[in-house]
């Protein structure tokens, strides 16, 4: 009888193996959540373990007492944006489906300041030309030449800022590509938990045959 | 199923823990050092049969192979659902260790319920041998969706139709697909391994502890 059930083992474990090597892409049950700061939101993008974006879950934003402070749906593409007035020493984005499918990502204040730098650089934008200008006046004694001298450097300024901000966007962009929730489970993990289960197998089938023989 | 962490409420979670422990405990005692081999087995294809998405439907989806691990198992479907489900929530992240639980209820109780109305078609050769594990696969799938229900019904706010929607919808396309599964599975197993299947002698030692 042992003999036999080994033997009939081994046609469902080539099944197995055969699932195993045709899914690897199609995978599913898990919510992974993404989420960052950029031009002055956070972005929240949310996909399930397959890949495919989680429609119409409920987004909910607390603090670290736990109050919400924003609650939402995402979109068809499994995306929600939401911005801040004060930011907290972090922030918990939960999105959950009704049935049953959660997954959240915490912001620490470090991620979130990005926030703040847009909401100060928007009150900063008047002030900023006259920071530039002190140095020019103070440096009084001839006026007219630094004026002449000033208008190629406020050009100059007017690139150097156009390059910054590119390389800002492309940096933005970066950022968004490691946030991606990513989804997908690993072959070798997937390897280890059939392996675990045939170990716990042989174990189990070694204590019951000693405990049928000892009796 | 995988009912994700900070999702029910800790009443629900400790009666599923009580009640899976239950089951556990009874599982094992029907497991006979002849029929560990098939429990490993079918433990395995849960195991990966979570993986199979099925991209069909409103949600996301997957094989739970719940009804033709009844099939096969009976009451042993509790341990081999367990470890697949502890496999799962540690591994890939699927459901978590606090709903170890209510998921290992909401997938073997199913289970159970299709072998004790389904086991009898198992070795019947007619058209019955067939229908019998179809309506089993896709009983299982259908009665898990509904205990994902009750549960998430239980420790939350919403309505238990709402739920229960939510979730059946999603498994529609899987129910179907997993009914054939079942019983092309069944079907192959009674013609080339029998003994893969309870034998109606083996079926009274896996139905209770005896």
């Amino acid at each position: 009888m042992q003999a036999e059930s080994s033997v009939s083992l081994r046609r469902p474990t080539t099944a197995i193996l055969a699932v195993v090597f045709a899914s690897s892409p199609a995978l599913a049950h898990r919510v992974d959540v993404g989420a960052y700061v950029a031009d002055g939101r956070v972005l929240v993008e949310a996909c399930y373990s397959d890949g495919e974006a989680v429609r119409e879950a409920a987004v909910e934003v607390t603090d670290p007492d736990g109050n919400v402070l924003i609650e939402g749906r995402t979109s068809a593409e499994g995306r929600y944006q939401f911005t801040l007035a004060a930011i907290p020493a972090h922030i918990n984005v939960v999105v959950k489906t009704a049935d049953g499918h959660r997954g959240a990502k915490t912001l620490p204040r470090e991620s979130l300041l990005g926030l703040l730098g847009a909401a100060q650089s928007e009150a900063d934008a008047s002030p900023m030309p006259s920071a530039v200008e002190p140095p020019t006046s103070g440096a009084a004694t001839s006026e007219r030449d630094n004026l002449a001298e000033i208008k190629p450097t406020l050009a100059q300024l007017k690139a150097a800022l156009v390059r910054h901000e590119v390389a800002l966007h492309d940096l933005q962009q970066q950022l968004a590509l490691l946030n991606k929730p990513r989804g997908g489970v690993s072959t070798d993990r997937v390897l280890a938990g059939v392996g675990l289960i045939v170990g716990l197998t042989g174990i189990a089938a070694y204590c019951l045959a000693r405990r049928s023989r000892q009796s | 199923m995988h009912i994700a962490e900070g999702i029910l409420s800790p009443p629900v979670l400790a009666g599923g823990a009580l009640v899976a422990l239950a089951g556990l405990a009874q599982g094992l005692r029907t497991v006979k050092p002849q029929t560990v081999p098939r429990v490993g087995v079918i433990s395995a294809a849960l195991f990966i049969a979570a993986l199979i998405h099925v991209p069909i439907g409103v949600a996301s989806a997957h094989l739970t192979l719940t009804g033709l691990a009844g099939l096969l198992l009976g009451w042993a479907a509790f341990p081999a659902i367990f470890v697949a489900l502890l496999l799962q929530a540690i591994l890939f992240q699927f459901g978590g260790l606090t709903t170890l639980g209510v998921n290992t209820i909401a997938t073997a109780l199913p289970a159970l319920v299709v072998f004790v109305l389904f086991r009898r078609s198992l070795h019947s050769r007619g058209a019955w041998g067939f229908v019998g594990p179809f309506l089993g696969g896709a009983l299982g799938v259908a009665l898990a969706g509904v205990t994902v229900a009750a549960a998430l019904f239980l420790s939350d706010d919403t309505a238990f139709t709402e739920a229960a929607v939510a979730v059946l919808l999603a498994h529609v396309p899987i129910m179907v697909i997993e009914g054939v599964l079942c019983a092309f599975c069944v079907g192959f197993l009674r013609t080339v391994k029998p003994e893969l299947l309870p034998a109606p002698k083996q079926r009274r030692e896996l139905a209770s502890a005896s």
